[in-house]
């Protein structure tokens, strides 16, 4: 007996309409209509009708914005109670707009409409020139703040400025005097502009930082960019030099240094990781002394996760050698019988003598396998 | 008293007159200022190897490492603080730390297989058949171990496989272990009260009735799915464990629906080999304070001081920019 999908009953739902069960749903071997339902017999229409069918109502409530939740459940009226005589139940799904349960509800698009948004953009910048261009933006707009006397808005989350903004600030030059002091030319007020805007908070939640989408120079703009300004600015020193000096007391040296030269870095590193998801680690914090170093931090490509990976990334002359092959898998035997024709006798063979094609037929699998993998 | 007065007087001028002296210190005074030592021809004067050190140049390591506080959801860096080096910078000892797993894995076995020998097996102790005359093999009772359903020899009996580790040693193995994270970059801080929120529409939603235990459930897999993988914390950087000081029924529920994605432990379910699992551990502050505090015996000194000033144990926590 075959029967249509219908939703499971709620449970803790309260149902506000009154419980019809209806609509005898005959056992359709086919799905043709109308015309043989006023054969069904009687006894076995009243015993399908024991069975609810739940139809869902198309309109929604325009109240859900972000998340759509199911319509309110509605019952079809009884056969019986039904006084119209030329009324025929349907047999088929037939003209129903949606057919099934609520197994995956929240993955289909028209029910979840908005995101989690973090700090951190969802791709990561992970070309170096791009990542440069990133860190000047980051440099440039910690001391216009500075220069402006804007400190207490040093450590809190900047707002990500639109296109035309970003090439404002880039053009913005960074002077390193011999002594250590940086000072900016250019137009340093764009910047502090860029920085009072509010970003309206994408997310409904107000916990949620929400961030836009970043606006990043292509890669050739970069690179433009990067040959204008020369490597002058990435002697910029992240820590206080005079203050380097003037704390030379052992004891405290480090934690001096630390506080005063973590300003500085932290803000940078925190503006680097909203614009690029490049994280600076806490281990990674005081080797960072200026620009160069933390380029150098930031812009080391990440570890390839396999081994193939990183040998056709990274050792091509390997696989450029004429007699090494390379493949990215493992070759098995059976590969290597496969290459040469033989395994579909050999799959012949084993049918034959009922053996299994793959694995080793009783003996199971280790186990711990899945669990070694991130399975629970 | 008068005598002895005047002895003690003798014998410290004694002291000073040249006969008291050894031949050795005798030539240091009688040869004042030489770089020569000995009187003899061949003697050469000492090389200038050794040279006093600038007691600034000296490497000293740095007692305190930075951590990063983030805020949870967002992964927003909120703070910089100041953490010892003792509790977060230690060397890797991978003998400790096997040491200390091996130790738990030990203690949480439960030891309760059990079989029964032959005298503990139910049944008659009569003789099976007679000892001869039927052809057959000789046998006694009906629970000799050579028998089916018989008892077990050498069989397991209910014991504690627990094993001891010096109280210093495993709370060496914790902070060892959090180190190992701290430098490989996956012990992520987050700020005390460590919560999923949902949207705020999703409990009106709730309130308004409109959806079953089954959709809120899947509705917070979802949503704690799109966290995760939004800061790389999810399936496909390694899973995480999260550490709170108590149950957070938000995190805790959704992350059940997705074990995949990692799994949320208070602090008393927290040992070593759960430090060491996953891809990294989200930690709330608190707890990885209390998690530092009581495991730390070995730096805490146990001999009475009097000035109530100094830290009895390494001081973390110290905010640097906020």
């Amino acid at each position: 007996m075959r029967r249509i999908s219908r939703l499971r009953r709620p449970s803790g739902l309260p149902i506000s309409t009154p419980c019809s069960p209806i609509a005898p749903l005959p056992s359709t071997h086919d799905h043709t209509t109308t015309p043989e339902v006023e054969q069904v017999p009687k006894e076995e229409a009243a015993q399908l009708a024991e069975e609810e069918i739940y139809e869902l109502e198309s309109p929604t409530p325009t109240q859900w914005q972000t998340y759509v939740p199911p319509p309110q459940r509605s019952y079809a009226e009884r056969l019986d109670d039904i006084s119209d005589a030329t009324y025929v139940p349907a047999l088929t799904a037939d003209g129903l707009e949606t057919v099934g349960g609520l197994r995956n509800w929240w993955d289909r698009p028209e029910h979840w409409l908005v995101d989690f948004i973090g700090f951190k953009p969802l791709n990561s910048v992970l070309d170096p020139a791009v990542l440069e261009t990133s860190v000047r933006r980051a440099v440039i707009e910690a001391f216009a703040l500075k220069q402006a006397g804007r400190e207490d808005e040093l450590v809190k989350a900047w707002p990500i400025a639109g296109e035309d903004e970003l090439s404002r600030l880039l053009s913005v030059e960074i002077n390193v005097a011999p002594d250590g002091a940086v000072s900016l030319t250019g137009d340093v007020s764009a910047v502090l502009d860029s920085l009072a805007q509010k970003s309206e908070p994408t997310m409904a939640d107000e916990s949620v930082v929400g961030s836009t989408s970043v606006p990043v120079p292509s890669t050739e703009e970069a690179q433009k960019y990067k040959s204008a300004w020369g490597h002058g600015w990435k002697a910029v020193s992240l820590s206080d030099p005079r203050i380097k000096f003037a704390v030379s007391l052992a004891l405290y040296e480090f934690l001096y240094l630390l506080n005063l030269k973590t300003n500085a870095v932290l803000q940078v590193t925190k503006r680097v990781f909203q614009l690029t998801g490049q994280l600076v680690h806490d281990h990674q914090l005081s080797s960072i002394t200026d620009i160069r170093s933390l380029l150098h931090a930031v812009q080391k490509p990440p570890k390839p996760k396999t081994l193939t990976e990183e040998i056709q990334e990274r050792r091509q002359d390997l696989v450029q050698i004429p007699n090494v092959s390379f493949a990215t898998k493992r070759i098995t035997r059976g590969d290597r019988e496969k290459a040469v024709g033989r395994f579909k006798l050999i799959e012949e063979e084993l049918k034959k003598r009922d053996l299994p094609l793959e694995g080793h037929g009783f003996v199971r699998k280790n186990t711990e396998i899945s669990r070694f993998k991130g399975g629970v | 008293m008068a005598s002895k007065g005047v002895r003690c007087l003798n014998e410290a001028f004694k002291g000073l007159s040249l006969s008291s002296q050894t031949c050795r210190e005798a030539v240091s005074h009688r040869i004042p200022s030489s770089t020569i030592t000995r009187s003899m021809a061949t003697e050469a004067p000492l090389p200038k190897i050794t040279t006093s050190v600038d007691a600034d140049s000296l490497w000293r390591p740095a007692s305190t490492v930075p951590l990063t506080i983030f805020n949870f959801p967002s992964f927003e860096p909120q703070r910089l603080e100041s953490w010892s080096a003792k509790h977060l910078q230690l060397p890797l000892r991978r003998d400790i730390l096997h040491l200390a797993v091996v130790y738990e894995g030990d203690n949480t076995r439960q030891g309760t297989a059990s079989t029964k020998t032959r005298w503990e097996v139910a049944g008659s102790h009569r003789k099976m058949r007679p000892q001869k005359g039927t052809g057959r093999a000789r046998l006694g009772s009906r629970q000799s171990p050579m028998l089916r359903g018989g008892g077990k020899v050498f069989g397991p009996k209910p014991r504690d496989f627990g094993t001891k580790l010096p109280r210093k040693v495993y709370d060496l193995a914790w902070r060892t272990a959090l180190s190992y994270r701290y430098r490989r970059g996956e012990l992520i801080v987050c700020q005390d009260g460590m919560e999923l929120p949902l949207p705020a529409e999703f409990a009106d939603l709730v309130a308004a009735g409109a959806l079953q235990d089954e959709l809120q459930r899947s509705f917070k897999a979802k949503w704690v799915r799109q966290v995760l993988d939004a800061n790389d914390w999810g399936r496909r950087s390694g899973r995480s464990t999260f550490i709170t000081t108590s149950p957070r029924d938000n995190l805790f529920e959704a992350l059940e629906e997705v074990p995949n994605y990692g799994r949320a432990l208070e602090i008393d379910d927290v040992d070593v080999k759960n430090l060491l699992e996953t891809g990294r551990l989200i930690v709330e502050r608190e707890a990885l304070k209390e998690l530092i505090e009581s495991h730390q015996s070995d730096l805490v000194a146990r001999v009475f001081v009097t000035n109530p000033a100094l830290p009895r144990a390494p001081e973390s926590g110290k905010v640097l920019v906020e």
